[in-house]
């Protein structure tokens, strides 16, 4: 009961949010057709995103991220331009005509005034179709502990900096990680 | 409609400069206090943001290895550096953290194992009211949750205070759980009552120099104003005032080359002007005045035409002395003269001893008439002071041709024709004391129905004058019995 009362508060503070920022479009209708970054079923309870399941879905562009040392460092860096979008459904197990109940989405450009980490963060309004850049600090904050370990797929045991990116896909090139945001 | 009342120009510019001192000064002071007052609210609260995301970081590194008692350590030390600013986290349910055991339980049975030792409590554990809008906001009741910045105030004192909501973040997680969001709402209160004296000071500071500055640029503008404006303008007013009271001899004594300036040169111009035409009108008649100023060219006009003679005066200037003449005559002229400007008539000219006269206008025969009458009755009265001369008296009435007649460097502006020259034979043919009238004249001043009440007339008898084949037909005036003869 209790993940349900936070997986519902969650997904109406996204909501109500939306009047507050700024209208946008960013996420294709045909996204679902795009790689998926991770074959793991994301349907673990985390903070902000409540115990429903989680599909991640990357646009080709993300697929060619660079990948280098700095001072001894690993860091993976997204080029601009690409667009990470995460369907979350309202049960951990749904069915398969159902319908996510929101979407959200992370877009890579450093130059825009409401970038946090060099990434818009977005929401998706299911019930109206209006995408929202979020003007707080709530999905960044969460997201940058993807640079550091974390408990999640492999737990960035080496504390490289990934971006923001929890989980990293493939990469086109052939070279892999487990991915998911 | 009720009259105006009158307002002295020199308040109305004061007012005028007091009123746009203080829109203007008062805007530009009011504005820049507001802009001081708005950066200096934005620097604080930007400090404050800056305190509580260190503070933030802060606690992510002592509360990931599990230091709770470091983190309590370093919530007191901060409070102790500075008692003005006080820093506090407290739970989601609005208790103060670090004061009992219930995270630490929660945590416990997270791990499945004691790994954090309790503590003992204090009897009463601090609770934020969760009604508090801005606590209610960090946890994101209006949307996600969110740094709240307030400005409050406690009694005499006036805090800043941020709300900033602590995630419960992926690492925090592996002991807190990740069936919630948030963890708690750090709370950085800062003093800043002696920042609002220090504002207000300067607020008081400020309106006194405005104030000040007011009454001081005020005063100078006034005095400004006064010297180079409105003073003169009283002293153009005194000349005009004195001008209509018949002073001619005043003029406007400023010596500004401004617009002011050529006012008065305009105003000192035009009495002399006014002089000149006072002093020539002594000489040519008015209707030579008018024609200058207006400019006027030849007209066929209606006019009554008055001629006076004085009889026997060929004979007077034989038995007198020439200064006895002059002044005599001059004095008979001049009382037919102000006879005639009272009844609105204008002398053409003065020739010799004879006097010619010319009335226009609506009722210019009644006029004439009137004027004859009183001549006559003036000389009769005044009679032996004047020697006992008297005067014969023409009066006509018709179309007469007017303009200035002469050459470029000498001309009158008179009247020419038949008519004047009717006139004149009339007069001619007056005896002394007598009004002769033409037929014309009688039929215009009944046509005027004026027919002249206080003259008995008498007439029509027939009178062959010089240049006319045929006899006039003409009257004459006798005052009436009892009237004043």
């Amino acid at each position: 009961m209790r993940k349900v009362m936070a997986l519902i508060s969650v997904c109406a503070l996204l909501l109500i949010s939306c009047a507050e920022s700024t209208q946008s479009s960013f996420i294709p209708v045909d996204y679902p057709e795009w790689t998926q970054t991770t074959d793991e079923i994301l349907n673990y309870s985390i903070p902000g995103h409540g115990s429903g399941l989680r599909k991640i879905f990357i646009n080709g562009l993300g697929l060619e991220y660079r990948e280098e040392l700095d001072n001894g460092r690993m860091t993976y860096n997204f080029p601009n331009g690409t667009l990470i979008v995460k369907e979350v459904y309202s049960s951990p197990n749904p069915a398969d005509s159902d319908e996510p109940f929101q979407l959200t989405a992370m877009y890579k450009d450093p130059g825009h005034p409401l970038q946090r980490g060099g990434w818009l963060w977005i929401v998706k309004n299911m019930s109206n179709g209006s995408e929202t850049i979020l003007n707080e600090e709530f999905c960044f904050t969460c997201h940058n502990n993807a640079n550091e370990s974390f408990p999640y797929g492999d737990g960035n045991p080496f504390q490289a900096f990934q971006d923001f990116v929890f989980y990293l896909p493939s990469r086109a090139d052939g070279l892999t990680t487990e991915g998911g945001t | 409609m009720a009259a105006r009342r009158f307002v002295p120009i020199t308040l109305k510019v004061n007012l005028l400069i007091i009123a746009g001192m203080v829109i203007g000064i008062g805007s530009i002071s009011f504005a820049l206090a507001s802009t001081l007052f708005v950066t200096i609210d934005e620097v604080s609260m930007q400090n404050m943001a800056g305190q509580a995301d260190a503070i933030y970081a802060a606690i992510e590194s002592l509360m990931l290895p599990g230091e709770a008692l470091l983190a309590q350590g370093f919530f007191q030390r901060l409070n102790a550096i500075d008692a003005g600013r006080q820093v506090h986290l407290y739970r989601s349910d609005g208790y103060e953290a670090f004061q009992d055991n219930a995270t630490i339980s929660q945590v416990n049975e997270h791990l499945g194992t004691l790994m954090f030792p309790t503590r003992i409590p204090p009897p009463q554990v601090e609770q934020l009211d969760l009604d508090h809008s801005g606590f209610a906001q960090a946890l994101g009741s209006e949307g996600l949750p969110r740094d709240v910045f307030l400005r409050e105030a406690q009694g005499d004192r006036v805090f800043y205070r941020v709300l900033k909501p602590l995630i419960n973040l992926p690492k925090c997680t592996v002991c807190h759980g990740s069936d919630h969001t948030i963890r708690g709402v750090i709370d950085i209160r800062n003093d800043i009552t002696e920042t609002v004296r220090l504002q207000q000071g300067a607020v008081l500071a400020a309106s006194g120099g405005f104030f000040f500055l007011v009454v001081v640029l005020g005063l100078a503008m006034s005095r400004l104003m006064g010297r180079l404006i409105l003073g003169p303008i009283q002293k153009i007013g005194r000349v005009c005032e004195g001008v209509t009271m018949g002073d001619f001899s005043t003029r406007v004594n400023v010596a500004q080359e401004d617009e002011i300036g050529n006012l008065a040169e305009r105003v000192n111009t035009m009495i002399e002007g006014l002089v000149e035409r006072f002093k020539l009108s002594k000489y040519v008649s008015g209707s030579t005045i008018r024609s200058l100023s207006q400019g006027e060219e030849g007209s066929s006009v209606p006019l009554s035409i008055v001629f006076t003679d004085i009889r026997g005066f060929t004979s007077y200037t034989e038995k007198h002395a020439p200064e006895q003449v002059v002044q005599t005559l001059n004095s008979i002229l001049d009382l037919q003269t102000r006879i005639i400007h009272g009844e609105g008539g204008d002398i053409d000219k003065y020739v010799g001893d004879e006097v010619f006269a010319v009335f226009d206008g609506k009722e210019s025969c009644a006029a004439a008439l009137r004027a004859a009458l009183a001549i006559q009755n003036a000389l009769q009265d005044q009679g032996p002071s004047l020697d006992g001369l008297a005067v014969g008296i023409g009066l006509n009435y018709g179309q007469v041709i007017r303009g200035r007649m002469g050459s470029e460097t000498r001309a009158d502006f008179t009247v020419i024709g038949d008519n004047v020259n009717v006139a004149s034979r009339l007069c001619s043919a007056a005896a002394a004391g007598e009004i002769i009238a033409s037929l014309e004249f009688i039929k215009e001043l009944k046509r005027e129905g004026k027919p002249g009440a206080e003259a008995k007339l008498e007439g029509p008898f027939s009178l062959h004058v010089k240049g006319k084949s045929s006899a006039l037909r003409a009257f004459k005036f006798r005052h009436q019995e009892g009237g004043k003869k």
